[in-house]
């Protein structure tokens, strides 16, 4: 049997306008299958005028779909269709015009649909608290040091902003929901019956922004380890000079000592193009390890590349005396730290300890940003050539 | 919906009620009763009937007496004849008060 899908243009909660629509389908010759919030599946067969109307049950979503229920509207002769995406809410069809309506009084059906208005309203209370704590956890993450950094690094802010770009949507569909079961619960209890068939809205826009981002959400959440697990076992090494021309330990250090090196690749929705490049030596001389750290960026915008080397160059400060880079907040003031204008940089600025082995360095130029952090015997002021060059 | 206060009954509500005044009955069988004692004027549907006799299990206003494959039979309990007479006397003073207006 050949099935065809439609997008679904109404709420299921929108109960005349659903019919309807379904309605108008069965006049073409498509029969509801599946009824899915996005997309409804229809099986194709001869046109002809079917009525369709859905009945709330509450047992349905506990216990199942209810026979009694269903022999019942058997009995008058309406067959049972099918459950709609929210279980309590059954589907029934007939094709006999004599068949009475299911509701005849309808201030009972307006006593009956206020339960599901609760429900609905129970829901939307949810769903708000739920969004509020997203947002507080993601304004939370202002208090970082660096929040810049954390949100143009990190793909997790952007899963943070996402989510809650599409709970407002959402929340907003479920408030429009709400307020349309309202309106025809009063209607109802004002012993107004449900007009049949009407013009079914046709599919909002706060429905299609919504589908696009939980589907580009959902994209991004499985693709992005999957491209990190390839990338990570499978690309070969990048090319570093594909991005920019790295300032070199051997450039730092002199002679040809043999030097070891690593580059990384990252990414981030706001920073696509993330490279890491890591030099070392393997030994130890004079008690210092002579190692050198590039980390460049090149941001979506590029007026966040030199506030990003600001923050880089900060980040970079606080130390550690057993490891490297981190270290309590007190000894941020060891640093001395020197700007420099250069031909061709936005913004540059060396950093070093008077009485310590590290020095870092930060550059913005471009729509690039640059982090240096180096420990060895070489003198990163002597090379701003090569510092500049990086973001050039 | 099973509520202690109780407004007026709609007219389906109403004939349900009654429908079980002199027996026992299944869900045809009101409908059917209704049907007739109304020649045709209140028509129940099966999402109304269905509704009603859920909310009346739950007011306590019928029991559930037999159940033969899929046919229930209900029963109405003392409360639920209380709630009949207590709208016809409503209904019967709504008459009265148009009679003494000289409207019938």
């Amino acid at each position: 049997m050949r099935h065809v899908w439609k997008l679904t243009p109404v709420s299921c909660y929108d109960l005349s306008g659903l019919e309807s629509w379904l309605e108008s389908l069965a006049a073409q010759g498509l029969f509801p299958k599946k009824i899915r919030p996005v997309r409804s599946v229809f099986t194709r067969g001869t046109p002809r005028p079917v009525r369709y109307r859905i009945e709330y049950c509450k047992k349905a979503g506990r216990d199942g779909l209810p026979q009694d229920l269903v022999e019942l509207y058997r009995e008058f002769g309406w067959d049972y269709a099918g459950p709609l995406p929210n279980r309590t809410l059954l589907l029934f069809s007939t094709q006999n015009p004599q068949a009475e309506e299911p509701h005849t009084d309808p201030p009972l059906q307006g006593e009956l649909l206020e339960q599901l208005l609760r429900k609905l309203k129970q829901e939307l209370w949810v769903s708000a608290a739920c969004l509020l704590l997203l947002a507080v956890l993601l304004v939370w993450t202002f208090r970082t040091p660096f929040p810049l950094l954390y949100w143009v690094k990190s793909f997790t802010p952007f899963y943070g902003a996402a989510s809650i770009l599409f709970g407002i949507v959402a929340l907003f569909q479920q408030g429009r929901d709400y307020r349309r079961l309202s309106r025809a619960v009063r209607q109802l209890k004002d012993g107004v019956p449900l007009p049949h068939p009407i013009a079914y809205p046709r599919r909002t826009w706060s429905q299609i922004i919504a589908a696009l981002l939980c589907i580009g959400l959902l994209f991004t959440i499985y693709f992005h380890p999957i491209l990190e697990t390839w990338e990570l076992n499978f690309a070969p090494e990048p090319q570093v000079e594909d991005y920019f021309i790295p300032l070199s330990l051997q450039e730092l250090e002199g002679g040809s000592p043999m030097f070891y090196g690593h580059t990384y690749l990252d990414h981030s929705p706001l920073c696509w193009d993330q490279v890491r490049v890591v030099q070392s030596d393997q030994e130890r001389r004079e008690n210092a390890r002579i190692r050198l750290e590039l980390s460049w960026y090149r941001p979506l915008f590029p007026s966040l590349a030199q506030p990003m080397a600001r923050d880089l160059l900060l980040s970079a400060l606080p130390l550690d005396g057993d490891g490297w880079w981190s270290a309590p907040a007190r000894e941020w003031d060891n640093w001395t730290v020197t700007e420099y204008k250069l031909d061709g940089v936005d913004w540059c600025a060396v950093a070093f300890q008077p009485e310590g082995a590290f020095q870092a360095a930060a550059l913005a130029g471009n729509g690039q940003a640059v982090l240096v952090q180096y420990t060895g015997h070489g003198d990163l002021t002597g090379h701003l050539d090569g510092l500049a060059a990086m973001v050039q | 919906m099973g509520s202690s206060h109780r407004g007026p009954l709609t007219e389906p509500m109403f004939y349900v009620l009654m429908s079980f005044l002199r027996r026992d009955m299944c869900g045809t069988e009101i409908t059917e009763f209704v049907e007739r004692r109304t020649r045709g004027r209140v028509k129940l549907g099966p999402g109304t009937l269905y509704t009603l006799l859920g909310k009346f299990q739950d007011e306590q206003l019928i029991q559930e007496t037999e159940v033969e494959g899929r046919k229930r039979t209900y029963h109405i309990t003392p409360k639920g004849r209380q709630v009949f007479q207590d709208e016809l006397e409503r209904l019967r003073a709504c008459v009265a008060d148009a009679e003494e207006e000289g409207f019938v």
